[in-house]
């Protein structure tokens, strides 16, 4: 079965009087433990699909099916329960709480959960260690470098052990050899925990990190192409044509 | 989320922005502070009418008197009523009747060798006299076994003068009679101690040998005017009175006959029900009066002063309101972010709502708690400089404190919870809007 599916997805925004069509009939579907690239210029509707994923917005029209879940049929509070059980969450500009520490932001999704401040710590630390940061902790984010802070970004998304992360240009602001490293990082837990990365991305580069690239261009689904063993990409948008 | 994790979340983001909380807090400080000190004033003139009316008599005693000036129709139906043993027995039957105690009192004069000293005797039953409230100074109370035992009133010594001089009361003060000691007698014969007058009998009535146990020196209370003797003895005299004015030809009313006490004092079990027995006796055809009657009087003046008192602080802690408002407010622009990372990673809408509505309870609980210690610190100070001025304007004993400003224990409690309150009321309006903000705007990339 699939973790993610989407089927038929429409996403229309009004702006003034225009009506702007960010998504126009949309269906894939993701496997479980795989890497999902979503590629595409700014304004193709790619993040769009990933906050309707992340149920952050509605469809217009379509559904969106998450581990047998319709994502766009939950209301606010079982939304909340869902992501604390589920769903991971790396951003571009890494959007740490810059009151907390290290620790502290990592731990935030369990505090929400609920979990004891003990077992929080434990787990958070133990996160930290495995993104590679042992020394930095019990620093603020102020006082730690881009890469450092997206470490921390990244542990957070992570310490809950969720089925899906998703991750929204998680190497937007860093530098190629940064970049680089994170991408390793977060491919590597992934694949360590048999969890499911969706990432969205406008940078080539990137994409070649992961199993299942979808192109996206205006709204629309251009291409999908598939790595086989030899890591080189497949298209496979003339079969999904001919089944549906 | 749990509890202890939003009190700590909660206190960190009032510390992150100290100044901004200090000078949101001081506003509820100054609104609490003043409705308090405010509340208080009015609290200290209540104060100061009860230990004043206590300082008069027990607030808790009802004075039953023969209801002389009833001419209206509608009572009549009642029929006549008299103060008797039978009147004792029915006020005794009311509810909540702590005790009853008939009393007569007569105008008698008591002498000393050549002085006299002319006072009012009430007779009242000897182990009465505590429960209602008749305080001895001097000495001890009247006992059962006393023989003609009195308690003087508070004037009766000063009183005393040479009945045979011309004008008897300039001999006022000359005496120095021990009443404890000095050989003292009571007579109703109120000609005692004078120059017989020419041609006048030499009056029959009989002196009694009188034992002084005890002296009231309380010179405010409504007691402090009468002298006290056990009621059998002073029915004895009465008695003996009677016999020899009958023998004289002297006839006496013939509804006095049948009150055979002046009055009949009761008193409640508790202060709430002063009010009921009185509203009873009346209706028995009885005037029935209490210090309570005053009370009401001066709470319904007393009250209004607090309104008018409490309604100028109320306005001070309804702009501390505007102000908790205004931070929760500008609270919320400053960490959109924030709140929409927080809903990303799977804050409860629920908690993110109860987050906002801590911070500003918080803000009300700190601000009212000093509010307090302002207000009881202030109210110290208005008492210790201006505790005197207000001692002139209460018949009271010296020794007794005079309040400008009073807070009773529970104001205190009110007054914490009441700024709690305030502060999760102005907080529900941002914490509401905090709840509805959009995660994704709020994380959108800039």
């Amino acid at each position: 079965m699939s973790e993610i599916k989407i089927k038929n997805i429409r996403k229309v925004y009004r702006i003034g009087q225009e009506k702007v069509v960010a998504l126009n009939k949309v269906s894939f579907d993701i496997k479980k433990g795989e890497i999902c690239c979503f590629l595409g210029t700014s304004g193709s509707g790619k993040s769009t699909l990933l906050n309707l994923m992340a149920g952050l917005e509605k469809p217009t029209k379509g559904s969106i099916m998450i581990k047998g879940t319709r994502m766009d049929r939950l209301n606010e509070k079982e939304l909340a329960k869902f992501r604390q059980n589920y769903l991971g969450f790396i951003f571009q500009s890494y959007n740490l709480l810059p009151a907390l520490t290290a620790v502290e932001n990592v731990a935030m999704p369990l505090v929400f959960k609920g979990v004891s401040k003990k077992k929080r710590e434990e787990m958070a630390l133990k996160t930290l260690r495995n993104v590679g940061l042992k020394t930095h902790v019990k620093h603020k984010p102020t006082q730690m470098s881009g890469g450092q802070q997206q470490r921390v970004g990244i542990a957070r998304a992570f310490v809950g052990n969720h089925d899906i992360v998703f991750a929204d240009e998680p190497t937007g602001n860093l530098d190629s050899k940064t970049s680089k490293e994170v991408m390793e990082l977060m491919v590597d837990l992934t694949k360590k925990n048999n969890q499911t990365l969706v990432l969205v991305t406008h940078d080539r580069s990137i994409a070649t990190y992961a199993d299942r690239v979808i192109h996206i261009l205006d709204g629309n689904i251009e291409n999908i192409e598939l790595k086989d063993e030899n890591g080189e990409f497949m298209s496979i948008m003339d079969e999904i044509e001919v089944l549906s | 989320m749990k509890f202890l994790d939003l009190v700590t979340m909660g206190l960190r983001n009032l510390i992150r922005r100290k100044s901004r909380t200090i000078l949101t807090v001081l506003g509820v400080i100054i609104g609490a502070a003043s409705i308090v000190i405010m509340l208080s004033l009015g609290f200290a003139m209540d104060k100061n009418f009860k230990t004043q009316l206590e300082g008069m008599g027990n607030l808790m005693v009802i004075n039953v008197r023969q209801n002389w000036g009833r001419y209206d129709e509608d009572d009549s139906s009642k029929g006549e009523v008299y103060l008797n043993d039978e009147a004792v027995e029915t006020f005794k039957n009311i509810p909540n009747v702590e005790a009853v105690m008939p009393m007569k009192d007569v105008y008698l004069r008591i002498g000393a060798g050549k002085y006299a000293s002319d006072t009012s005797v009430i007779g009242v039953i000897p182990e009465m006299m505590d429960v209602f409230g008749i305080k001895v100074g001097e000495g001890r109370t009247l006992l059962e076994e006393d023989q003609y035992g009195i308690v003087l009133g508070a004037y009766v010594e000063e009183e005393f003068m040479n009945m045979k001089k011309r004008d008897p009361w300039k001999t006022r003060g000359e005496a120095d009679v021990d009443v404890f000691n000095d050989k003292l007698i009571i007579t109703k014969n109120m000609s005692y101690g004078e120059k017989p007058r020419y041609g006048e009998e030499k009056s029959r009535l009989k002196n009694y040998r009188l034992t002084v146990v005890g002296k009231i020196t309380d010179q405010f209370s409504e007691n402090s005017w009468n002298s006290y003797m056990n009621i059998k003895d002073l029915q004895k005299i009465e008695e003996d009175a009677a016999k020899i004015e009958k023998r004289s030809g002297n006839n006496r009313n013939k509804n006095k006959d049948k009150n055979i006490y002046n009055s009949i004092k009761i008193k409640a079990k508790k202060l709430d029900d002063v009010e009921k027995i009185q509203e009873a006796v009346k209706n028995m055809g009885y005037q029935a009066n209490s210090l309570m009657d005053y009370q009401k009087e001066m709470k319904k003046t007393s009250g209004m002063i607090q309104m008018v008192l409490g309604g100028i602080g109320a306005v001070s802690l309804l702009i501390a309101a505007l102000g908790i408002t205004n931070t929760m407010i500008m609270a919320i622009y400053e960490r959109t972010r924030e709140i929409g990372v927080m809903k990303v990673l799977g804050a409860n809408i629920g908690d993110i709502k109860k987050l906002f509505l801590f911070e500003a309870g918080m803000i009300g609980f700190i601000g009212g708690l000093l509010g307090l210690l302002i207000s009881a610190g202030g109210s110290l100070l208005l008492n210790k400089f201006l505790g005197g001025m207000a001692q002139g304007q209460y018949y009271m004993a010296d020794d007794v404190t005079t309040y400008v400003s009073y807070i009773p224990v529970w104001l205190y409690g009110l007054a914490l919870v009441f700024s709690i309150v305030i502060g999760v009321i102005s907080g529900y309006l941002p914490a509401r809007r905090a709840m509805k903000l959009s995660a994704l705007s709020a994380i959108k990339n800039e």
